[in-house]
């Protein structure tokens, strides 16, 4: 089980381990440091064609503002690729503005968060979407349609 | 009309070539009181006539077939409203005479008087007066049409000024709307300048806040990590000074967070849709333990009713007014907080009534400006922001807000909005 957390931020995503080591998943976290590197890693560009290594997400935990290419296009991308399109992402977030979360949820985003300066309410964040996403929500295997007959 | 020409106007011509005959009639008229001359012979009456004549009187000696065709001349090129009055003194007048022919072709051309000689001066005087009394009736009608004329020329002089303003006011109207469209386009031009300048500044404080919260964010979280899990290894002032770049951090952050929020508040379109105020207020209480015994006691005690505002904007106010409402109380004490409703004129009011500290009048017009504080920070947290946030979203929905209070004995807050009851 893997979670791809897109975050161009150390600290946030030291921050982001920490919170999901403390809420006690299992599942693997592998970063990807810009909107371009997410890309890379979901098709399995250069470095990540190694599945073994670098497993495909049952969760992305995809941040807005980043360099090169923003959160914004890596949802685009996503939903525009048959296998990805519906792979639960959530946006983490540090806007709270209206366009943003409009914006976010028009391009398929499954789920708004906004970013928290307070350690122990972070906690408790990551503690629900990880009850939430990964032991309740149910997803299809593949996004892929498969004929029955 | 000087004496001269009114004398001119109104003397008798005399002309009678053979005798004293011209100057005894003289004497005989000017007995009478009327103006008389004499003259040499009918050409020289007719030059004469010319600077003004009240009749001619001539004997028909005078009259011969040279000074007629003067005569008639003279007669002919009289003004429309001229008719010299002649009195023709005669002999032996009657058909056949060679005088008859001529006195006729004068008739056709003017008014003559002929009088049969002898004559008695009674009837020579009343002939005269006569011939001057129409004469003066003529000078009238002239005089008359003159006063016509000027009345003429400066109605046509009135009329052509009236002209040349109309049309400087058409050209002046011309250029009034010429300089209209420019300054539209000028107001068009500038207001689209504006507005993309605008939009470059948002998207600046967009980008520098949402930058700026990253190492606030940052600081916080790793302070808190160093007082949760190495609190053995910290002292306590070193524990103290974590604790401040905490709350430091933290309070920078709702800085920039109540900005955001006050100049969304300020320049975002608010839809305004029926709102359902008792529900808005119970979920907030419900949401917030900050609201919920034992922090404080928030007691709704009358059914608020609908008000016409947009939910987000409505609850963003209300949570404002709650937050300070439960925060300014005095130590030890537990806030007690009633809302209710009241209203007049199809507006609704939602008061918010506290136990806490107080406002003294002179800050409870200045409490609403932004960044404005009555309490230092060690006292009450806060950003100076929050009332200004609801002050500027209330008036965007078409609302009022204000304040009731005295040190000491609590506050109550109130918002008025449109009611939505005609909405229903």
């Amino acid at each position: 089980m893997t979670i791809l957390l897109v975050e161009d931020s150390a600290d946030d995503v030291f921050f982001m381990q920490r919170a999901l080591k403390l809420a006690g998943t299992t599942a693997s976290v592998q970063v990807a440091e810009d909107g371009q590197i997410a890309i890379d890693y979901l098709s399995g560009e250069g470095p990540f064609a190694n599945r073994a290594e670098f497993p495909l997400p049952i969760l992305i935990l995809l941040d807005l503002r980043m360099p090169r290419v923003p959160g914004f296009e890596v949802l685009k991308w996503l939903r525009n690729i048959e296998e990805f399109s519906c792979l639960p992402v959530i946006i983490l977030s540090s806007s709270r503005e209206e366009s943003d979360m409009k914006r976010a949820y028009a391009l398929g985003a499954n789920s708004f968060l906004v970013k928290t300066g307070d350690g122990k309410q972070l906690n408790d964040m990551v503690k629900t979407l990880v009850d939430y996403w990964l032991k309740f929500n149910q997803a299809p295997s593949s996004c892929v349609e498969t004929s029955m007959y | 009309m000087d004496q001269q020409s009114c004398f001119k106007d109104n003397r008798i011509l005399i002309i009678a070539p053979s005798g004293h005959d011209a100057e005894n009639t003289a004497q005989v008229l000017r007995a009478e009181g009327i103006a008389a001359q004499v003259c040499g012979g009918l050409q020289q009456a007719c030059d004469e006539a010319g600077s003004g004549v009240g009749g001619f009187l001539f004997t028909h000696e005078s009259l011969t077939a040279r000074s007629l065709v003067h005569l008639l001349q003279l007669l002919e090129q009289q003004p429309p409203w001229s008719d010299i009055p002649i009195i023709l003194l005669a002999s032996g007048y009657e058909p056949g005479a060679p005088i008859f022919h001529s006195v006729k072709d004068l008739g056709n051309s003017s008014a003559v008087t002929v009088l049969d000689r002898p004559l008695r001066v009674v009837t020579l005087v009343s002939a005269v007066k006569a011939s001057l009394r129409a004469r003066r009736r003529q000078y009238q009608v002239r005089d008359l049409l003159r006063q016509r004329e000027s009345i003429l020329a400066e109605l046509s002089n009135r009329a052509a000024t009236l002209e040349a303003s109309q049309r400087e006011l058409v050209l002046a109207k011309e250029k009034i709307a010429v300089h209209a469209s420019e300054l539209e386009q000028t107001v068009t031009d500038r207001t689209a300048k504006l507005r993309e300048t605008i939009a470059q500044l948002e998207a600046f404080s967009y980008s520098i806040s949402h930058d700026m919260r990253g190492p606030l964010r940052a600081m916080q979280q790793y302070s808190q990590i160093l007082l949760d899990d190495y609190s053995t290894q910290v002292p306590s002032e070193a524990a103290d000074y974590l604790g401040r770049i905490f709350r430091g951090a933290r309070r920078l952050d709702r800085l920039i967070q109540d900005v955001l929020t006050y100049s969304r508040a300020a320049r975002v379109a608010i839809p305004l849709v029926c709102v359902d105020v008792d529900k808005l207020v119970r979920d907030i209480i419900q949401q917030y333990p900050a609201f919920q015994p034992p922090i404080a006691e928030v007691e709704i005690l009358l059914p608020l009713p609908r008000v016409l505002a947009n939910e987000a904007s409505l609850t963003q106010c209300i949570s404002n007014l709650l937050d300070n409402a439960v925060k300014f109380t005095k130590p030890n004490q537990t806030p007690k907080v009633k809302v209710y409703p009241g209203g007049v004129n199809g507006r609704v009011q939602i008061s918010i009534e506290d136990n806490g500290i107080g406002i003294a009048p002179e800050n409870q017009e200045r409490i609403f400006n932004i960044f404005e504080r009555v309490h230092h920070d060690r006292e009450y947290e806060g950003t100076g922001i929050g009332l200004s946030i609801v002050k500027k979203t209330v008036e965007r929905m078409g609302g009022e807000v204000g304040v009731q209070s005295c040190i000491g004995q609590g506050s109550i807050f109130w918002i008025k909005l449109p009611s939505a009851s005609e909405l229903l």
